[in-house]
């Protein structure tokens, strides 16, 4: 039901704005102590090799060095949230140039860089896997004792063999992209000390202050309420700091030396150590009818996770989930697999799983569509799905579904309407237009796993509300969502709201800060904590007023009800003087239906939708692709502040540009080559051209004031939309991100296009 | 990134006390002017980092100025100045395109044009702009100064004819003619702030629309910067038509030997040699026959 909003949904400016653009807001790695430790990592020399001998004795002798640790003061070296395969530090092997054999505390950074140095480690260097295809094969080298594969699985419904023979049309592709990197302008970086109570403290970027918590205790085998983590504002994250980082290690220099410690990763290291998103290979058969009805997609996944599973169980549910579009579509076959290699290790990033496999899927679905004639958006409505409809899956979507209102936004769209007239306008002799569409479809929350979030709201004494929540601000903005959905929840003045987030010490757990959930399930926690909140001022009322408050409601900073009109000061003396706390919990549960069989997470109750349309312009002699406008539209269910939203869209596009067209780590037999801003390009701000950005707002019944979430729906169908562009431009697929000028320019090249 | 703590810097307060110095401590010190390239050398070497002379204070080294019909560019000044000097842009337009694309505008601030020369990047690129307006570079040292011609200067990957106790101080070069046209190109891998894969500069001195005169110069596909010479022959005479600047652009295959990198493969960078030799004509092409 829609209701009336004060905050939500109006342009306030974000609480936090004024202190970033001045420069005064302290991120992690801003702060440093007295007395502080600067730590450094012995990262491995090889990508794969068997440590036959560590030495510490001369590290630690090296000046200004305190302590040095090995895998032999990890009490338990092995973590992960779904397998536990990586060690703290590397005790048998090493498996990638990332990992860390040993961390050097010292009394500068400089002392402890050189004591690094100053270590010595024997290898004994084992055949390097790089290749997935090569790391699947039976008698590939195993980089664990399980073989290579972390993970594989088909899930099928229908028959596809059925669905080709009904197909007027086929087509089969493979595609390819590259490992993305996060590139925040914060890298991974922390401090850690010994609180007044004893408690150690770790203060560092990451986007679950729970999950950390958890990472540190379990491996270092602390007892949980000797430990606490708090995150403060996040110098960017993207999924990159879903996984810990520096955590343990400074919890464990903490722990052993009793001081105060600082681990700040260069640009080099973050690259090198940081996750990535998983390099993926998906082969697609995709068929249609004559009448453009999508009948049946055969898929092959593989995602290549580097040395390590980290997040990538999770990440393989979520390609196969949307590697189908957001269509119906009666017969699928999904193969995927999961392979470890001696790359870099790959986890969440923004999207986690479904940009690789939408740039496949797009592409297919816009090859059906000039293979029957069809009008590319037309096709893509004949087949959306709708609510009520029953997923690939067999599930019901009985939430909302905005997926044709996108694509009608798109269809609308002068961009859209006038991309003939764009192509044929006249311009420089070797340069081509076209305009390119691509939809998306992405779940929110983590779906059929279970998902839980609470909040706490104090009524404070002065009449003001403090939220408190884990969730962690990365940037996202989710600390000015917080305080408009609890302003609107509970009628009062925005400046009233106080926001407490990220630390295991004073918020309670909202869970993780990723899968675009943490406003859907703060806003649904909020949501409880209001409704307790009333209970609990109706059992005061009720005692205050003798006979039974039935009707109160919160009302302009008041509790008003027949008869009575208290304001939040007075109900918070009141609650007092009943001996009641003036704080509850709100607890939220997520929604969901079991897995299907052969998967973790699918299907979700919750999905996100969106189209990006692409101009493109192609130099035919130089292979250069350039975007002059980009228009993203994405159906959040409603629009809580309108800023925020843009900010994430035009961001998400932006990081979209760069998987796109520019973002290629070059790794040589496991070695990154690329580890710096220099080599490693990211998008200038004369590679974002105009960015338009369309809100559809389709309504959830279950989300805070109908909101859905927005964080990752704007960058999953960027590369297939520039892709599409670039056939309408010149004709030619090109079936591997980044469409880098070299690559664009081999493909146009052999296709022999000339200059008019 | 290693730490550089334990260097020592000098900083003189004059280009005498800067001669002077680097006298006294003949080929032990590294001269560092804006530092946005040595600094990040420094940190990246394996082997022990020189001490500096620290130059960055030589206002005296600051300076363009337009000295009968030669343009004299002081060694310090930075691409920014170069970039929006209106004498430059006036007498030397190639050359002020080519530094409005060295960098982002922070490095644009600091880098400074006697460091692009001396750091001999092969994509360095104000080279190309310099090699085709026929500079001139002035070293000086204690005992005497030298004037070297920017061709003469490059002996192979990053060796210069530069003596230990030699500091670059000027480049200077003839102003353009009234006939004469310049352009310069970069392929980046991105639109903004990259480093080139390949770069060019090409000036024409055009006669009654005939070519007079042609030097072409080609970046980051030699170990150092390489005129295209038989470019230059095949434009040369003739009256710019499609068909001329195609083959001139097919000409510059024979001067230049690429090699494959994380920018791009050997293969790649010929065509776009060509195909950037074809599209900067092209444009010139359309201004002389206007």
């Amino acid at each position: 039901m829609k209701q009336s909003t004060t905050w939500v949904g109006k342009e306030v400016v974000r609480r936090d704005a004024l202190e970033k653009a001045r420069g005064l807001t302290k991120y992690a790695s801003d702060m440093f102590l007295d007395n502080m430790l600067w730590v450094a990592a012995c990262r491995s020399k090889y990508p794969h090799a068997v440590i036959k001998r560590i030495d510490v004795s001369r590290a630690l002798k090296s000046p200004g060095v305190v302590a040095v640790f090995t895998h032999r003061d990890v009490p338990n070296n092995r973590y992960g949230v779904f397998v536990k395969d990586r060690p703290v530090l590397c005790d048998d092997r090493v498996r990638y140039i990332g990992d860390i054999v040993a961390i050097v505390a010292a009394e500068s950074k400089e002392e402890a860089e050189q004591a690094v140095e100053e270590i010595v480690v024997e290898y004994e260097p084992l055949p390097v896997v790089s290749d997935p295809l090569e790391a699947m094969k039976p008698d590939a080298f195993p980089i664990h004792e399980g073989g290579n594969i972390s993970r594989s699985t088909r899930i099928t419904f229908g028959n596809v063999e059925e669905g080709f023979k009904a197909s007027k049309a086929v087509v089969e592709n493979e595609y390819r992209t590259a490992p993305q990197i996060h590139m925040f302008l914060e890298t991974e970086a922390g401090f850690s000390y010994i609180d007044e109570k004893g408690v150690i403290t770790v203060v560092a970027g990451g986007q679950s202050p729970y999950r950390d918590h958890h990472e540190i205790v379990s491996t270092l085998q602390l007892p949980p309420e000797k430990v606490r983590v708090v995150i403060p504002h996040v110098g960017g994250a993207f999924g990159g700091k879903d996984d810990v980082s520096v955590q343990i290690y400074l919890a464990l220099v903490t722990w052993k030396t009793g001081r105060p410690a600082r681990f700040v990763w260069d640009r080099d290291e973050s690259t090198i150590a940081g996750t990535k998103r998983h390099a993926s290979i998906v082969r697609m058969k995709t068929g249609a009818s004559a009448d453009g009805k999508l009948l049946a997609n055969d898929v092959e996944i593989i995602y290549d996770t580097g040395a390590y599973t980290a997040l990538g169980h999770a990440v393989l549910d979520v390609a196969i989930e949307n590697c189908n579009g957001p269509y119906k579509i009666p017969n699928i076959d999904i193969k995927a697999w999961l392979v470890y290699t001696n790359n870099m290790v790959a986890s969440a990033f923004r999207g986690f799983g479904a940009p690789q496999v939408m740039f496949a899927m797009e592409q297919q679905v816009d090859q059906l569509a000039y293979e029957l004639g069809m009008d590319p958006i037309e096709f893509r409505l004949r087949n959306a799905l709708k609510r009520g409809d029953v997923m690939v899956f067999g599930n019901k979507l009985e939430t909302s579904v905005g997926i044709s209102q996108c694509l009608e936004a798109a269809q609308n769209h002068p961009l859209w309407r006038q991309k003939e007239t764009l192509k044929s306008e006249k311009s420089l002799p070797w340069i081509r237009r076209g305009v390119g569409v691509a939809a998306a479809i992405k779940g929110f929350t983590l779906g059929a796993l279970p998902d839980r979030g609470s909040v706490a709201v104090e009524l404070r004494r002065d009449g003001g509300l403090t939220v408190k929540g884990s969730f962690t601000e990365i940037g996202q903005g989710v600390v000015q969502a917080v305080a408009q959905l609890a302003a609107d929840l509970f009628k009062i003045d925005i400046e009233k709201v106080e926001v407490v987030f990220a630390d295991t010490g004073k918020t309670p757990d909202t869970s993780v800060t990723s899968a675009s959930r943490q406003l859907f399930l703060a806003g649904n926690a909020l949501k409880k904590a209001a409704e307790n909140l009333l209970n609990l001022i109706r059992e005061v009322l009720t005692t205050r007023y003798g006979q039974k408050v039935i009707e109160a409601r919160f009302e302009n900073g008041y509790v008003v009800g027949p008869g009575f009109s208290h304001s939040f000061e007075e109900v918070a003396q009141m609650l007092e003087e009943h001996g009641l706390s003036r704080e509850v919990v709100g607890v939220y549960d997520v929604p969901r239906v079991e897995p299907i069989p052969g998967s973790l997470e699918i299907p979700h109750l919750f999905y996100m939708f969106g189209a990006t349309l692409a101009l493109v312009e192609v130099n035919i002699l130089t292979g250069t692709v350039t975007v002059p406008k980009l228009v993203s539209i994405a159906d959040v269910g409603k629009v809580v502040n309108p800023q925020t939203l843009t900010g994430q869209l035009e961001g998400a596009a932006a990081q979209g540009l760069g998987f796109a067209l520019l973002e290629e780590p070059i790794i040589d037999k496991g070695i990154l080559k690329t580890t710096n801003l220099s080599t490693y390009l990211i998008p200038s701000i004369k590679d974002v051209n105009e960015i338009e950005v369309i809100p559809v707002e389709s309504f959830e019944d279950e989300g805070p004031f109908g909101a859905k979430g927005i964080g990752e729906i704007g960058i999953i169908s960027v590369a297939p939309a520039i892709a599409n562009a670039i056939y309408h431009a010149v004709r030619v697929r090109p079936k591997s991100a980044p469409m880098t000028p070299e690559k664009i320019y081999w493909l146009v090249k052999q296709a022999g296009l000339t200059v008019k | 990134m290693k730490s550089l703590s334990y260097i020592d810097v000098f900083t003189p307060r004059s280009l005498e006390e800067a001669l002077e110095l680097l006298d006294k401590h003949r080929g032990e010190l590294a001269v560092l002017a804006g530092g946005t390239d040595l600094i990040i050398q420094l940190r990246k070497a394996q082997q022990k980092a020189p001490n500096l002379l620290n130059i960055y204070m030589l206002d005296e080294l600051r300076y363009i100025k337009h000295d009968n019909e030669i343009i004299k560019i002081g060694a310090l000044t930075d691409f920014a100045t170069i970039t929006e000097s209106p004498i430059i842009q006036r007498h030397a337009p190639v050359l002020a395109e080519a530094a409005a694309t060295i960098g982002s505008v922070q490095i644009l601030n600091k880098a400074s044009i006697g460091g692009n020369i001396v750091n001999a990047s092969p994509a360095a690129d104000s080279l190309p702009a310099l090699y085709v307006l026929n500079a001139t570079l002035t070293l000086r040292s204690k005992t005497g100064t030298r004037k070297v011609a920017i061709e003469q200067f490059y002996k192979g990957y990053k060796k210069l004819d530069l003596q230990s106790g030699e500091l670059l101080t000027e480049v200077s070069f003839p102003a353009m003619k009234q006939n004469q046209i310049g352009m310069f190109f970069k392929h980046g891998l991105r639109q903004g702030d990259a480093i080139s894969v390949v770069n060019g500069a090409i000036l024409l001195e055009v006669l009654n629309g005939y070519v007079k005169d042609a030097r072409i110069a080609l970046g980051a596909v030699a170990p150092t910067v390489v005129r295209a010479t038989e470019s230059e022959k095949t434009l040369i005479g003739q009256r710019l038509s499609e068909d001329v600047i195609l083959k001139a652009a097919q000409a510059c295959l024979t001067s230049i030997s690429p090699i494959d990198d994380v920018r791009g493969s050997a293969a790649y960078r010929k065509e776009m040699c060509v195909n950037y030799l074809y599209m900067t004509l092209w444009q010139m092409m359309r201004m002389v026959n206007l």
